[in-house]
């Protein structure tokens, strides 16, 4: 049996980590002060002044600079300001949820109340933000968060793609705006954009079934892997048409089969008039 | 042929990850197998159970895996994992078989999840230099959906010649069943870049009370977990390894010593962890078909690599 690891020990230079506990706040930022009641869960530390966690990111983004070597790898000053920069745009991604969570807390715990009669007054008064705006922002970040922890290996979930999303998690909840993300974000091959997933969207079920919106995403993304080389998301006006059409008719026929259509006599008129249309297409192709 | 490697995860806290990670430890130990216990938790549940002084109950000094992983952001020339990770693993305390290393966590590593280096694969290079020395090694993750450490931690449970694998603990009970559906995601998300073949290793039934209002329920949620369908990954039925580790209830009657006193409100289980033993070493029949069922889990981990 061998020694287990004893060779070499202590050689290897290796140090105590010099940091400090991970619970203490950061030294420029202010003790949280001991607030009213059990209110509020506040869990992070108290940022001093507006602008400052931005003050201390732009103070950290160095000046820009010519480059300093043509070798392949970066110097270690190089790797760093690569590193201070991405963190300065990570910053700006993620701070679209953080101010709609910074709204709702706002609103719901009415902390505008000293200056000002309502929610709606304080937000074009203090910010210039109208109210679709800031309750935009408000039912954003909470779909944001979510999908920020379904992409955990560092998928980038922006705005946009928050917004796409947003008609199915007011129809149908949050659970199944994840649901939608996540059979997309895990499908093989296949890149996550604003644009993909509108078309995603687009074909979800009216009926909400999770079982089988999975398996018309699914369909969705496989059928338009195949045409050009396995890329989805650059469709064509027409793809995306004939999509949105084939959806809506499958919804429908699901519907009716489960005896939850209309008029008899709407119907069969609805279907000669599309026989018609279909049948006008065809023709075009002659 | 490498180590058996073991990652236990779930994103659901108390679903028996620590417990599983040092019950499989107590067990190979025994058999005198040569296992490495990974505490990538900053809680350090494993580590203070393994009798290991980590920084905050022992030794200030001692090197944890916070270390390996820390780079100072003014090094210009990071030490190479590979040479430091031999100063950050140490025996197990007195009560554990003499077989048994822990690569500590402590409190600080709950640092790392904000670095902005990447420090993910840092783990897994270390590995390369000391996996040789191991026939398992466990990896105790925290009950996160995601993450530095536990990237860190499944990105080195696949080893470098692949076939490590997830095990994911499962309450019958709604928590335990979605930490399973998150577990599952986030090893289809590792296999995407990280770790492209990383396993399921299994879905073991963890805590099951022998309670017998209990049973319906339990049998109900024990339906369901056969029921489900990874669409990637297959029926769920078929990841379910072994028999349930039974709910070992408490051993102490009565207060008869002092840390019995302490404890006795808690379960065997609790004892164990609190008393810094191995599961192996408790008392009574309840804890010994415990053990026997994490021996099964194991033998049928290790057959499955032997025919590999
Ligand atoms: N078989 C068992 N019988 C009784 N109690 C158990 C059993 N397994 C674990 N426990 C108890 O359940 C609790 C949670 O277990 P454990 O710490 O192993 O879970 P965990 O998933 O690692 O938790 P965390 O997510 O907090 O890391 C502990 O108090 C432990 O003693
Ligand atoms: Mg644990």
């Amino acid at each position: 049996m061998s020694s287990l690891i004893k060779q070499g020990r202590g050689r290897s230079g290796l140090s105590k980590a010099p940091e400090g506990d991970p619970a203490a706040p950061p030294p420029e930022i202010a003790l949280p002060e001991p607030r009213p009641g059990e209110a509020s869960p506040g869990a992070g530390g108290v940022l001093a002044a507006p602008g400052e966690a931005v003050e201390r990111l732009r103070e950290a983004v160095p000046r820009p600079y010519e480059p300093v070597s043509d070798g392949d790898l970066l110097g270690a000053q190089e790797r760093r300001d690569l590193t201070t920069c991405e963190a300065a745009l990570e910053h700006l991604r993620l701070a679209f949820w953080v101010a709609g969570r910074a709204l709702q807390v706002i609103r719901d715990a009415r902390l505008y109340r000293e200056a000002h009669a309502t929610f709606e007054d304080y937000c074009l008064d203090r910010w210039s933000m109208s109210r679709p705006q800031a309750y935009r922002l408000i039912s954003e970040w909470s779909l944001a968060e979510r999908l920020l922890a379904v992409s955990p290996m560092g998928d980038k979930v922006s705005e946009r793609h928050v917004r796409e999303l947003l008609p199915v998690a007011t129809v149908h909840g949050d659970d199944a705006a994840e649901l939608v993300y996540a059979t997309v974000a895990q499908a093989d091959g296949v890149r996550v954009t604003a644009e993909l997933l509108r078309d995603v969207v687009a074909i979800v079920p009216t009926q909400w079934d999770p079982a089988a919106a999975v398996l018309i995403i699914r369909e969705f993304l496989d059928r338009d892997g195949q045409g050009d080389g396995g890329s989805v998301g650059r469709r064509s006006p027409f793809q995306t048409q004939t999509t949105r059409v084939r959806t809506g008719l499958a919804d429908l026929a699901t519907r009716l089969r489960k005896g939850k259509g209309g008029d008899p006599e709407q119907v069969r008129a609805f279907v000669a008039d599309a026989r018609r249309l279909l049948d006008q297409i065809e023709q075009s192709m002659s | 042929m490498g180590a058996l490697r073991l990652a236990e995860y779930s994103e659901k806290g108390g679903v028996g990850k620590t417990s599983v990670t040092n019950g499989l430890a107590a067990v190979a130990g025994d058999r005198g197998m040569r296992v490495l216990v990974i505490d990538l938790d900053s809680r350090a549940t494993a580590s203070k159970e393994l009798g290991v002084p980590i920084p905050e109950i022992g030794d200030p000094e001692i090197f944890t895996l916070n270390d390996l992983l820390y780079v100072n952001p003014g090094d210009d020339d990071p030490l190479d994992p590979t040479d430091a990770i031999a100063d950050t693993i140490h025996p197990a305390g007195e009560s554990w078989p003499s077989t048994v290393r822990v690569l500590p966590g402590e409190r600080k590593l709950a640092n790392r999840e904000a670095d902005s280096g990447p420090i993910e694969m840092r783990l897994r290079q270390g590995l390369r230099a000391v996996a040789g020395e191991f026939d398992v090694i466990l990896f105790d993750l925290p009950p996160r959906p995601s993450g530095k450490l536990v990237t860190a931690g499944l990105a080195a449970a696949e080893g470098e010649d692949g076939g490590g694998g997830v095990l994911i603990p499962a309450t019958l009970t709604t928590d335990g069943l979605d930490g399973v559906t998150q577990a599952l995601r986030t090893v289809k998300q590792m296999r995407q870049g990280y770790s492209p073949t990383l396993s399921v290793a299994g879905i073991v039934r963890s805590i099951v009370p022998r309670d017998r209002e209990l049973r319906a329920i339990h049998r109900e949620f024990d339906r369901q977990l056969f029921e489900r369908v990874d669409p990637k990954l297959g029926p769920w039925g078929e990841m379910v390894l072994g028999e349930p580790l039974p709910a070992v209830a408490s051993s102490s009657g009565e207060a008869d010593a002092d840390v019995r006193y302490l404890v006795r409100q808690y379960a065997i289980r609790e004892e164990a962890r609190f008393a810094q033993v191995p599961i192996t070493s408790a008392p009574g029949r309840e804890a010994k078909r415990l053990v026997a069922t994490y021996g099964e889990i194991l033998d049928l981990l290790l057959k499955r690599k032997e025919n590999r």
